[in-house]
């Protein structure tokens, strides 16, 4: 059986968890207090959907996000990606709709996008609501789930739906 | 946004071209705490690329820029034992600039709202549409209904829409994604076929903006020189891949002529009789190791290359191939380096394919871009479009300590590395220094100098009429993800003489057309529709600045990396002396991935997890896996060098 691989890149602002949803993906692991992600180049995980084997090869953004510092090879071949948000925090949300752009325009064709609503189990912290944010990710074309990389909820399933 | 910054930093960096990019990796790779700044808001300074769009940008900038006035290049603190060095933002490192369009310009009127402005608000309403293509096209694969769709016309005229539409719409400048298989190949030749006879407008090159990434400095890497061996032993070349050029070309007569580079192209190219053959086999196989022979070069070896090469008796049309396409030097080098060069392209050959070039996709601007991932992998911040007014200068010490930000903030370091065209002006030369600057050309063309059926990345190396000075060129074509489909870019270096259009016109002149049929063989040679000159400059660094600054020149005027890379390493073991330069990460066998304490070692496992899945003569990504690949890399682990 032949193994698809794929280039995921994930992209978001400092600190919506980003590296936690890789971490969780990746080795189920969640770690409360990660520092800014150091040295992860990129990681890798085959899963199976329908008898066919998908290797994703994850970037991360590696901080460079911080101070507008992402550069253009970061997307290139990428053929999905994940923006991410934090539920708990309005701005977070906005800022989203500068990646989603920047990918628009910057981004290879044939990208499949993904939104994710991350620290989902923090839900009476909520600034941004489900509706909101689906009718956003509607309008772009692009996937949409509310995740939490602490409970592990739809983390896979949101990997899954991308491949 | 800079108010948050840590204020302590081991090495402040200022700048991104490559070099910089490479010492700022390998100080993060062993710890050290790294800012890496850039004025733009784009990575590489000099060694960038561009979209179509964001060249017209950058050239519209440089023609702006005026030098400033030479001010003083220090201020003294009144109060304290420091004084502040004031960086500038108006050295100019772009001069004799000169654009021209040869293609219809006229839509562009008609259209003229539309114009690229890379960053205007795009319409909601198009990007839905596009996509709403490409979901279809995803489906359906072949002809897409939605391109007969009224509306989509509009779309294919905004500039910011996907470039998605895979469908075959003669009307249509869009031309399908390349990141394709074997059976997207079949059709993207198809398509060029079919658009041989398409006139490419102005217009259309606006639109098709997002396809080019041009590059303001192009080299290549010798598959065997110190920058692939430091892509693969970083695990850079991992995020970069690669082609290898296909072919190189020079002049023999007024005819272009492919180099034959492998022993087989040798024995089959009807470029020489059989003695010549037999002779320039025999001459190459003493250059591979031309230091065990030092009787047969001594009395030879700082006199010109070329009088050693009359010396065995090869005759001109050899010479020419040795001196021009092999050791790629101009005529007054000496034999030695003439030597030392072509040890270097024959023990490239074969590595990668069949010559010693590696080009990598989407320019050699990824290259700077690369190595900052990883500097920022190991911790390194990244700021772009970050001024940096001045740096403080402890006058007891003459020593650097940190530098002041736009913002006002002091950020302090031990060691400070700077791209020389930052410094104030009064502290460089007046004129630019002619061996660290280029000229350069840009052409858009509508046909390969050497069609063939094949994409090809093509190398051409070209004396100019009196011998004096050597040109390369370089053709990139839709598949090297450089430029759109159906078009090619050529660029064109050699070192300055006198400014870009001037040296390079000759050149120009017999590679291309300007005009509809000019010239009896008006249709045969590939039409410019647009083209740029420039030099990039470089100056001298006229005063000596505190020795925990280290400069950088912005640009290099060599063809391959070896200085480049010499000067990271140069510069890297100046601020750690007893370290090795970018050691390999640690082996996959040797981690074992913990769950349980994810803290810090979860991350850096986590990296290496990912290295573990990937076979070891992955190390260098190709574009065509030609056999020789798998048997050749797999022979280069890190360990054995």
């Amino acid at each position: 059986m032949a193994v698809r691989e794929i280039k995921l890149c994930l992209l978001g602002d400092a600190g919506v968890g980003k590296s936690s949803l890789v971490l969780r993906f990746v080795c189920d692991t969640f770690n409360a207090c990660s520092e800014s992600t150091i040295g992860a180049s990129f990681m890798s995980k085959t899963i199976e959907v329908n008898e066919q084997s998908y290797k994703y090869q994850i970037w991360d953004t590696a901080g460079q996000e911080k101070y507008r510092g992402l550069a253009p090879m970061y997307y290139r071949g990428a053929a999905a990606a994940i923006v991410v948000f934090d539920i708990t925090r309005e701005e977070s949300f906005h800022t989203l709709k500068d990646w989603v752009k920047e990918l628009q325009q910057l981004g290879p064709p044939n990208l499949v996008m993904a939104i994710a609503g991350n620290k989902s189990d923090l839900d009476e912290m909520r600034e941004v609501s489900s509706h909101d944010a689906r009718t956003f990710a509607d309008s772009v074309d692009a996937l949409f789930a509310e995740t939490s990389a602490l409970t592990a909820k739809n983390v896979l399933e949101l990997f899954v739906e991308i491949s | 946004m800079a108010d948050d910054l840590p204020t302590e930093f081991d090495v402040i960096v200022i700048g991104t071209g490559l070099s910089e990019a490479i010492t700022a990796a390998a100080l993060t790779r062993i710890g050290k705490k790294v800012l890496h700044v850039d004025k733009n808001d784009y990575y590489g300074g000099q060694w960038a690329a561009f979209t179509f769009d964001k060249l017209l940008a950058w050239i519209e900038k440089a023609r702006n820029l005026k030098s400033g006035e030479k001010l003083p290049p220090y201020i003294q603190d009144t109060d304290t034992n420091q004084k502040r060095l004031l960086l500038s933002n108006d050295v100019l490192t772009t001069l004799n600039l000169e654009v021209e369009c040869y293609c219809d310009k006229a839509p562009e009127i008609m259209k003229d709202d539309r114009s690229t402005d890379g960053d205007e608000i795009y319409n909601i309403e198009e990007i839905e549409m596009a996509q709403s293509q490409r979901d279809a096209d995803n489906d359906e694969s072949s002809e897409s209904p939605q391109s007969q769709d009224p509306s989509s016309e509009d779309v294919e005229k905004t500039p910011n829409q996907h470039d998605a539409d895979k469908s075959e719409n003669s009307k249509s400048p869009q031309l399908q994604a390349p990141s394709s298989g074997v059976a997207d190949q079949v059709g993207s030749n198809q398509a060029i076929r079919d658009r041989t006879a398409k006139e490419f407008t102005y217009q259309d090159l606006k639109d098709l903006w997002r396809r080019f990434s041009i590059d303001l400095l192009p080299k290549l890497l010798l598959c065997r020189g110190p920058l692939v061996e430091l892509l693969i032993k970083s695990k850079v070349a991992r995020y970069v891949e690669f082609k290898c050029v296909t072919k190189i070309l020079t002049y023999r007569g007024n005819r272009l002529v492919q180099v034959p580079c492998s022993r087989s192209e040798v024995f089959s190219t009807n470029l020489m009789s059989m003695l010549e053959k037999r002779m320039l086999m025999k001459f190459l196989s003493f250059c591979i190791e031309y230091e065990k022979h030092e009787d047969k070069f001594k009395e030879y070896e700082q006199r010109p290359f070329s009088d050693y090469l009359k010396s065995w008796r090869l005759s001109e049309d050899l010479q020419h191939f040795i001196i021009h396409c092999i050791a790629m030097v101009e005529k007054n080098v000496t034999t030695i380096e003439g030597l030392a060069a072509a040890q270097c392209f024959l023990q490239s050959l074969g590595r990668f394919g069949e010559t010693p070039f590696l080009w990598p996709l989407y320019g050699v601007a990824e290259l700077p871009q690369a190595f900052c991932r990883l500097c920022a992998v190991f911790g390194g911040i990244y700021c772009l479009r970050m001024t940096v007014p001045s740096l403080i200068i402890d006058e007891t010490s003459n020593r650097c300590t940190g530098i002041i930000t736009d913002e006002g903030q002091k950020i302090s370091c031990s060691n400070v590395i700077i791209d020389s065209s930052y410094l104030p002006s009064a502290l460089l030369s007046d004129e630019p220094d002619k061996e660290k600057s280029i000229s350069r050309a840009i052409f858009i063309t509508n046909k390969s100098i050497y069609p063939t059926e094949t994409d090809e990345v093509i190398l051409f190396s070209l004396p100019s009429s009196d011998l004096s000075y050597l040109i390369r060129g370089l053709e990139i074509s839709a598949g090297s993800m450089a430029c759109p489909e159906g078009l090619y870019i050529v660029h064109l270096t050699c070192l300055m003489k006198s400014n870009a259009k001037d040296d390079l016109q000759e050149v120009t002149d017999s590679l291309f057309n300007f005009e509809e049929n000019s010239g009896k063989d008006g249709n045969k040679k590939p039409k410019v529709l647009w083209c740029t000159y420039f030099n990039q400059i470089g100056y001298n660094v006229k005063e000596r600045l505190p020795s925990n600054i280290l400069t950088v020149d912005p640009i290099d005027s060599e063809m391959s990396f070896k200085s480049i890379v010499a000067k990271a390493e140069n510069m890297y073991h100046n601020i750690c002396p007893n370290e090795e330069f970018i050691p390999s990460p640690p082996d996959p066998e040797d981690i074992i991935i913990d769950d349980t304490s994810p803290q810090k070692n979860g991350k850096e496992t986590g990296e290496n997890a990912g290295f573990s899945g990937c076979e070891e003569n992955e190390e260098i990504r190709m574009e065509d896996n030609e056999d020789e690949n798998t048997s050749t890399t797999s022979s280069l682990k890190p360990n054995e060098m």
